[in-house]
Formats: structure tokens, C-alpha cells, sequence
């Protein structure tokens, strides 16, 4: 075997050409990792705010809250059920709430699309990830609302002890509301009666029941959707959520992995190009190898070993560049529901170690040619060149 | 031969090293015009605003429906000369994500006098007015279910409920390649009637023209004023700004996007670097050679330059021949999953900018090399063994 | 043109007081010192020396590849080191043929547009080009072989293409570095009947370095350097 330091100090010596070809293969592992680590963000941080204890209810045929319509019966009718748990008052844990989009003035002459949810106390009570942290609970039947923690700061009054202005009404910010990252973080919670009265929506869009356990879910799902004069279904929260990352998930990293793809092949035919180069320059070189007995097989593999450094390197630069993107915070539209949601990069060793092995097959499939080349040299004439 | 012709020469020393340059060149052209055509997609509304088309929808929120009434007080303003409005009704064939489509309810009357840009033919159009819940299907809409005229779509909906079932009358087309044919859209009447009372009389979107563009502000104030105070108050603002509040919503995106678009181009300026300096060092000699014969610093650096010209070219020629193929590709896989992704097209500034983009690259990427070239000593180099 | 006038009667190379020194790492190094020469024109002079004497460096300050630390060198009436780079590499084109030790041909011309190379730089149209062309490789006996590349040529052929290169101008000073240096003993002979055939017929002023005694009994003159210095 060729000692690896030999492939090391061979690179070394050409270091414009190796950093530049580093180079290229870390900018497409970067952008490799950080597609991944992005869609990631986008799940976790819409899928943290479901609990697996928790039911929505949403008419039949509706994809999101938004698109869908609750009769007040049916939260009445649910809530005796065994099945639904219940506060230690006794209240049962079955809230109505209505989810409206607000259109709230961004810096300049811009408007975000905010999602603003009308709760009542079971929502709260259903929902122990959601959590006031500075400030209070809006006091029910008032126009005191709670700001979502990623909302904070967004300038207009947006922050505890401020004021809101939308449909007509001054909303006082009370409470800042987090909750683990989840999709409640980029909401507004408002009083549902005083909600519905400012938007002319005497509606429900939705509905949440917690249950007793999770294992309840099925028994309750297949009353709700047997239960022929409401038409409505039943679907886990977290699954809920999941389901409304997965069009914008899904977008970015189709677009990315795409991209990526491409990239990795103008990658590749520059790792090539170098270690062409390599091989070119160092035929004298391989030559006296195989003069003093290396094998056609172990020059060849040095030289895919040699690329695969090269590979190695940018892959780690590349994913240490990724996970530095973790400071980085992202607000956009969610297709499926129209309104701004906020996440991150969110690495995982998953993505960090998949990164890796992205850089290092792209150096490995950069050296294969030029190391065949290599190793067919014959003896006699890498010798006289 | 000429100075030209030895340029031309000097590009073969390596024909593999060329190919291979001109190959990852051509690649990075495809990535970047893939990527601006994605940004180009997301802009496409844009394209087709028309600078005297105003929206009029509710300040509170666009879910926000605005009361049919108001089309009359709207008209009276002046300086309005035609309306029409519109509305998303969201229907969906199946709960999949795969047949989904844009469904709106339009006010026939009215609606293509204020968007000419779609068009049907005569008889077809006559059918759609004629049919209360008839539709008229885009073109690229109707081919990708197979519809024809007189095909029945049942349609599902969450908000109003109940089956919904159209007949396709039309199938419009668009007057320019960039204008939107995957849409639907039937009459308002055919819906409203079989609302319940709370949801009947109310529209998504007005869109008015007015007469001169240049009033349009004093227009859209004037109507807002109007409103202000009623429990529907109302935001008119020009088309083209009612588009880009869109956008605005997906910059992070599209933002990201361009990051990558350019980190394309670092890339490529990276290989095509990395390739016109290995040149440049293994050829010293030779270019110590030119130098010692009376050739100048600028025929040495010309020869360097002429080299990465043609890698810029030849590279964007590569790129830009497999850049429709790969993009229709994509398009065809992406829509097969999740829906279709509107109209795309690679338009003419997309091409000429990457192919701007490629020769600037590699220009660029030569300037180092060429001044390497250009600098050289002429009698340290001649001593320097091939 | 009192320029002219002063070119018939000196020499046409003047080196005053000549030093060159190279300086690496703060330490000045010296290569050649305090040289004086005149060489008159149509003379085939020949310089010998031990690797490092300075005689590589002497033929680039004569040539206009180098500039001098100290001193001045005049050829063919221009002081050398009052040209700009432009100028001197003008004044190289129109006044200087090269021969080096491993010929420096460029691998993707043939031979004749090797040839043509300097060429290119003159006010001549394709067809007088080519004609200077065709009378310079049939001058080192190549006519056959002008459309060959010079990897399929011997070491004494490319050497020729070379000598046919450096004459197609044709310079009144021709600078050879080793022109057998590489070449085995026929071959060397040929390039060496070639140069002083040159010089013979032509009254070429031909300057070579060499460290071959039998290359240097060819020329009408021989000098020695030493440790940067004439002797």
C-alpha cells in the first residue's frame, strides 16, 4: 500500500489546485447539507406543536383548518364522549376554535400573512406544550391576545405590553406564547367569540380534543367519521402538522437535492480535471513506483484514494459550513395554508454523516478515470517520459 | 496561421482537460438556468400585470371575502371604466395532493373584458356564457386530464359544501407562452345560489381598469376611503404590487434560490480557475518561449483569455442545449407528485443572462492565469523544465 | 540618422561595467561582476564555463531577456536599459534569433508554424510569410518534413526547426544557450556546421554558451567565465 501521507504531501504540493477543487466540492456539500437540514427545519418546527394525545377535527375533504368548516354541535357532542379527557375541573378537553389569516403591515409597505387563532380554555388546557412565557394568558371574552414567540419583535407593536391593529379592532399583546419550536410560534391566540366578531365569522374552522391516551384515537376517529350528520374527520395533531410541512418540506428539497445533484457533477468533473492533472505530472513518478514492484492495483488505488481525500475534505468543510447555517433564521409562506411560518437549519447526524459520504463519493468518482489511466501506464514508457 | 489560429492551437494541448472544463461549464450553465427559471416561475404573475389593472380585496386578511354589493359602488368611482371579480373556491377531485388544480368562480359577464390575455374561441366562449355552471379549463390544464369539451368535473369543498359538478364549455389559451393555463374557472351565479345565507352575496377579488394608469393611486385611495369604515374595509393597490405581495411571502425562498444561482457561478469559477492555471504552469516554458521570440505580455495574456472565451462559450452552448430537456424533465417528475407547478418556461433574458453569466465566469476566472501569463520572468521561465 | 552612422563603426555588443545580482532572503548573490565586453559584428564567439560562472545570465543581458543590476549594456546601437518591456520585446522580435538547449518548440505547431512564429509579430502578409518559411527550413534541410509536430521529430531535427526559427527574421544576432547540449554526437555536428555556415555565409553575429570543447572550436572566438567574472 502507498502510504497516505505520500497522497497528502502530492496534493500539498499543487495547493492552488487542490484548494480550489476543495473548494468546489465543499460549496456542493454545503448547499447538499443544507437543503437537507432546511426541510428538516421545516418539519420539525411545524410538526413540534402537535401532541399525539391530541385529535383535530376538520370537515371531510378539507386539507388544512383554513379550508374547513365545524359545526358547534359536533364539539358539543364530542365532548361527552369517553374517550375525550378532561381538565381537573371537569371541563371536558374539546375546544371549537376558529383560524383566520390576519394580513399584519411588515417593514415598509409589506404585509405578512399571519395566521391569528380563536381559542377558548380547553384550548389552552389541550395543549400543555403551549406555554406562556412572558406576560399572561389573554383573559377570555377580551380582545387581549397572545403573540407567538417568533412574532415577537416583528416591529408595529408586536411585543408584550404593545398593540396590535387588524379587522377594525385594537388588540392588546399580553402574553408571549411559545411552544417548542412548533407552529403555534408564528400564531396569534385571541378570544374565539371576539375573534369571529371582528372577522364576521360566527363559524368554526376546527376543532381539538385531547384524548385519555393516545390509544383512544382509533375508537374516537371511527365515531366521529361514522357519525353521518356532522361529515367530519379525525386526525392526530402531530400527524396534522406534519402534513402541513410536507408541500413546502418537500418543494425545497426536491428543488435542492436537485440542484445538488447537478452541482455534484460539475463537482466531480473538476476533481477530475485536478486529478488528471495529478497523474500527468507524476508519470515519472508512478513509473519508478512500478519499477520497484507497487502494482498496477495499488497505484490505482492510491490515486482514488488521493481523490478521495480531496473528496473527504470538502465534504467536512462543506458540512461544517451547513451546520453554521444553524444561526440562520428563515420566514416564509407555507403553501399549504397561506400564511408566514418560521423555522431554521436544523442538522441532524443523519444529514451531517450523509454529507459526508456525498463529498467523499464525489472525490471517489473523480479519481476512478484518471487512476485507470494511471494504472495502464506501462512501466517502460512512465519511466522515459 | 495567424495569432487567432495559434490561440485556437494552444486549446488542444489538452483536448481532455478542455472537454472536462467545458463539460462542468456546461453543467453549472444548466443549474443556473434551471435556478433562474424557478425564480422566473414564482415572478411569472408579474409578467402579465398590466400597469392599469388595479385589485381591490379586504384590508383585514386575503382569506376575507368582500360583499357582492360593492361592485356597484366601485363602478360609480371615477376614473373606473371596467370591473370584474373572482374568487378562489378550492375545490379539489380527490383529497390527493396529485389532482389538484386552481379553481375560481369568475363573473363571466365581465371577466375577460378586464383579463384579455386568455383567450377561447368564439363559439366555445358563446357556450361558457350560455352554461350557468359551465367552465372554462386552460389549455395545459385540460391536457393534463384529458378533457374535452362537454367533460363533466365534480368537484368537492370543504367551505361550501357539497358536491360541485361543472361542465367544461372552453379551453382558453394564453396570448403569450408566460400567461397561467392550468386554471378553471366557472361562473359565480352557479355557486351562489346554492350557498347558505351567510355565505351567499360575498366575492374574493375585485380587479378594476382604470382609464388613465397615472391616476391609478388617487383611484385606489378614493375607494379605500370609501370603505374605511364599513365592517369589509378595503386594500386597492395596483396589479403588479398585489402580485409581489405573493412574492414578498416566498423572498426567503426565492432568496435562497438566487444564494445558490450564484454559488453556481463561484463553482464554476473555481473549475475553470483551477484548469486555466494548470495550464498556464504546465505551458510556462512555452509562454517564456513566445516572449524571448518578441511576443508582448498582451499576446501572452490574449492567448490565456482566448482560451477561457471559449470555455465561457462553449460551456453556455453545452448548458443551454440541455437546459430545456432537463427542465421539462423536472417539471414532469415534480408534477407527477405534487401537483402542477404552473407554466414554465425559459425565457429570453433567462438565456442571454446565462450565457453572460458563463463568458463573465470564465473570463473572470482566466483574468488571474492571463496576469500569471503576462507577469511571467521571461528568463526564470525559460529555465523552468517542461 | 547619426544613430546609424554610429552602428557601422561599433561594435554590436557593448557591455560596461556589467554586474548582476540576485537577492534571496536579504542576501545579495552576486552572478556576474564588473564585465566588459565588445563583441564586433559578424563575429561567432563562444563562451565556456562551469555551471553557476554566470554565462547563461551573461546571454540573457545580451539577448534583453534580463536587465543588468549595474552597468549598461548597448546592442546593436540601443542601450538596452533605457527600453520599456514593450520596447525591448519589439527590439528582441526585429533584432535577436534564439537557439535554446532543449529547442522550446511549442508541441501543438508543426514545424513550420513553429517557424512562422516570429513571424507573426512582423508586417508581412501569409504569402510573404510563407515564403520566409519555406526558405528558412530549407536552409537547415527540413523542406520534407515541415508539416511533422515535433514530438514526431529527433532531437537533431527539432534542434534544426530551431535554428530555422531563429533565422526567419532575419536578426543580426543570434543566441544560442546549449544548442547541443541535448543532442547525441551526429546531431550535434549538423547544428554546428548549420550555425557556422550561418555565420560564414551570412555574417550572422552568433553568440553561444557552452561548456562542449568541440562546440566551441567551431566559433573564431572563445571566452572563459568564472565566478561571474571574464576571464
Amino acid at each position: 500500500m502507498i502510504p497516505l501521507y505520500y497522497n497528502v504531501r502530492s496534493l500539498a504540493a499543487r495547493r492552488l489546485s487542490t484548494g480550489l477543487t476543495v473548494l468546489g466540492l465543499s460549496l456542493v456539500v454545503f448547499v447538499f447539507a443544507a437543503v437537507l437540514m432546511l426541510s428538516n427545519g421545516i418539519e420539525s418546527a411545524l410538526s413540534a406543536g402537535g401532541s399525539r394525545q391530541n385529535v383535530v377535527l376538520l370537515r371531510e375533504g378539507a386539507l388544512t383548518e383554513i379550508g374547513s368548516v365545524v359545526p358547534r354541535e359536533a364539539v358539543a357532542v364530542v365532548g361527552n364522549w369517553p374517550q375525550v379527557a378532561s381538565s381537573p375541573e371537569g371541563t371536558a378537553l374539546a375546544a371549537g376554535e376558529l383560524l383566520v389569516i390576519v394580513a399584519l403591515p411588515r417593514d415598509g409597505d409589506t404585509f405578512a400573512n399571519i395566521s391569528a387563532r380563536g381559542v377558548t380554555e380547553p384550548s389552552w388546557e389541550a395543549r400543555p406544550a403551549a406555554r406562556i412565557t412572558e406576560g399572561r394568558r389573554p383573559r377570555p371574552g377580551s380582545f387581549e391576545i397572545a403573540l407567538g414567540s417568533s412574532l415577537i419583535g416583528a416591529g408595529g407593536g408586536a411585543e408584550v405590553g404593545g398593540e396590535l391593529e387588524f379587522a377594525g379592532q385594537r388588540w392588546p399583546v399580553v402574553g408571549r406564547l411559545s411552544a417548542g419550536g412548533g407552529a403555534f410560534e408564528s400564531e396569534i391566540w385571541a378570544d374565539r367569540n371576539r375573534l369571529g366578531q371582528a372577522f364576521n365569522r360566527p363559524g368554526l374552522t376546527s376543532a381539538i380534543v385531547r384524548l385519555t391516551s393516545p390509544d383512544a384515537f382509533p375508537e374516537l376517529k371511527r365515531r366521529i367519521e361514522g357519525d353521518r350528520r356532522f361529515e367530519l374527520k379525525a386526525m392526530r395533531e402531530d400527524e396534522y402538522w406534519e402534513e402541513q410541512a410536507s408541500a413546502t418540506a418537500t418543494f425545497i428539497r426536491v428543488l435542492g437535492l436537485f440542484v445538488a445533484f447537478v452541482f455534484s457533477i460539475g463537482a466531480v468533473l473538476g476533481a477530475m480535471i485536478t486529478m488528471f492533472a495529478q497523474v500527468s505530472a507524476r508519470i515519472r513518478e508512478l513509473g519508478v513506483m512500478r519499477a520497484i514492484g507497487f502494482s498496477r492495483g495499488t497505484v490505482l488505488a492510491g490515486v482514488v484514494i488521493e481523490s478521495a481525500l480531496l473528496g473527504a475534505v470538502g465534504g467536512l468543510l462543506g458540512s461544517l459550513g451547513a451546520t453554521a447555517m444553524r444561526f440562520v433564521k428563515i420566514e416564509t409562506l407555507n403553501f399549504a395554508t397561506f400564511s408566514q411560518i418560521s423555522f431554521g437549519f436544523a442538522p441532524t447526524p443523519g444529514i451531517l454523516l450523509a454529507a459526508l459520504l456525498f463529498g467523499l463519493g464525489m472525490g471517489v468518482s473523480g479519481g476512478i478515470l484518471p487512476a485507470l489511466k494511471a494504472a495502464r501506464l506501462g512501466i517502460l514508457d512512465a519511466v522515459r517520459a | 496561421m495567424t495569432l487567432g489560429q495559434l490561440a485556437f492551437k494552444d486549446l488542444l494541448r489538452n483536448p481532455t482537460r478542455l472537454l472536462l472544463t467545458v463539460l462542468a461549464t456546461g453543467i453549472g450553465v444548466l443549474a443556473f438556468v434551471f435556478l433562474q427559471t424557478v425564480i422566473s416561475v414564482f415572478y411569472s404573475g408579474l409578467a402579465v400585470t398590466q400597469p392599469d389593472r388595479l385589485a381591490v380585496r379586504s384590508k383585514i386578511s386575503i382569506t376575507q371575502p368582500l360583499p357582492l354589493s360593492y361592485k356597484r359602488r366601485i363602478e360609480s368611482v371615477p376614473g373606473v371604466t371596467r370591473i370584474t371579480y373572482a374568487g378562489w373556491f378550492g375545490g379539489r377531485m380527490s383529497e390527493t395532493r396529485e389532482d389538484f388544480f386552481p379553481n375560481f368562480y369568475v363573473d363571466k359577464a365581465t371577466y375577460l373584458k378586464v383579463y384579455d390575455e386568455y383567450v377561447a374561441p368564439a363559439d366555445q366562449l358563446a357556450a361558457w356564457m350560455a352554461d350557468p355552471c359551465g367552465a372554462m379549463a386552460g389549455k395545459s390544464l385540460a391536457e393534463r386530464f384529458d378533457w374535452q369539451i362537454g367533460d363533466r368535473v365534480t368537484l368537492k369543498n370543504a367551505v361550501y359544501p357539497g358536491e360541485w359538478t361543472f361542465t367544461v364549455r372552453g379551453i382558453y389559451a394564453g396570448r403569450t407562452p408566460q400567461i397561467d393555463t392550468t386554471l378553471f374557472a366557472f361562473g359565480y351565479r352557479c355557486i351562489n345560489e346554492r350557498l347558505p345565507e351567510e355565505l351567499r352575496d360575498y366575492v374574493g377579488i375585485y380587479t378594476i381598469v382604470v382609464d388613465d394608469p397615472a391616476r391609478s393611486a388617487q383611484v385606489a385611495a378614493q375607494i379605500d376611503a370609501m370603505f374605511a369604515n364599513s365592517a369589509y374595509p378595503t386594500r386597492t393597490e395596483s396589479e403588479r404590487s398585489f402580485q409581489m405581495s405573493f412574492i414578498a411571502m416566498s423572498s426567503a425562498i426565492l432568496t435562497a434560490v438566487r444564494i445558490v444561482a450564484y454559488g453556481v457561478l463561484l463553482i464554476l469559477l473555481l473549475v475553470v480557475g483551477n484548469t486555466l492555471a494548470m495550464n498556464v504552469r504546465e505551458k510556462t516554458v512555452d509562454l517564456a518561449t513566445l516572449r524571448a521570440l518578441g511576443f508582448r505580455r498582451r499576446h501572452v495574456a490574449a492567448l490565456v483569455l482566448v482560451e477561457s472565451l471559449v470555455i465561457g462559450l462553449a460551456g453556455a452552448a453545452v448548458g443551454l442545449l440541455l437546459a430545456p430537456p432537463v427542465l421539462s424533465g423536472f417539471v414532469r417528475v415534480v408534477s407527477e407528485s405534487f401537483g402542477p407547478i404552473g407554466t414554465v418556461v425559459i425565457t429570453g433574458p433567462t438565456y442571454a443572462l446565462a450565457l453572460g453569466a458563463s463568458v463573465g465566469v470564465a473570463l473572470l476566472a482566466g483574468l488571474l492565469p492571463a496576469l500569471r501569463a503576462a507577469r511571467l520572468q521571461v528568463a526564470e521561465g525559460l529555465r523552468r523544465i517542461a | 540618422m547619426s544613430e546609424a552612422a554610429q552602428v557601422s563603426v561599433a561594435p554590436i555588443v557593448r557591455l560596461r561595467d556589467v554586474s548582476k545580482a540576485y537577492f534571496r532572503a536579504g542576501m545579495r548573490l552576486p552572478v556576474l561582476e564588473h564585465v566588459d565586453l565588445e563583441i564586433a559584428e559578424g563575429s561567432f564567439i563562444a563562451f565556456m564555463g562551469p555551471s553557476g560562472s554566470g554565462k547563461s545570465t551573461l546571454l540573457n543581458l545580451i539577448s534583453g531577456l534580463d536587465r543588468p543590476t549595474e552597468g549598461v549594456v548597448e546592442v546593436a546601437g540601443r542601450d538596452l536599459g533605457r527600453l520599456s518591456d514593450g520596447e525591448l520585446a519589439e527590439w528582441r522580435a526585429a533584432n535577436v534569433g534564439f537557439i535554446f538547449q532543449l529547442y522550446n518548440l511549442i508541441p501543438v505547431l508543426t514545424a513550420a508554424e513553429n517557424v512562422e512564429l516570429p513571424l507573426l509579430l512582423a508586417p508581412l502578409n501569409r504569402a510573404e510569410r510563407r515564403r520566409h518559411v519555406a526558405a528558412a527550413l530549407d536552409l537547415v534541410g527540413l523542406s520534407p518534413r515541415v508539416h511533422h509536430r515535433p514530438t514526431q521529430l529527433s532531437g537533431g531535427e527539432q534542434q534544426r526547426v530551431a535554428i530555422a526559427r531563429a533565422i526567419v527574421t532575419d536578426p543580426r544576432l543570434i543566441i544560442a544557450d546549449e544548442p547541443t547540449g541535448d543532442l547525441d554526437r551526429k546531431g550535434a555536428e549538423q547544428v554546428l556546421d548549420m550555425l557556422q555556415e550561418l555565420h560564414r555565409a551570412l555574417r550572422r553575429t552568433i553568440v553561444m554558451v557552452t561548456h562542449d570543447p568541440h562546440a566551441a572550436e567551431r566559433a573564431d572566438l572563445v571566452r572563459h567565465l568564472e565566478k561571474g567574472r571574464l576571464l
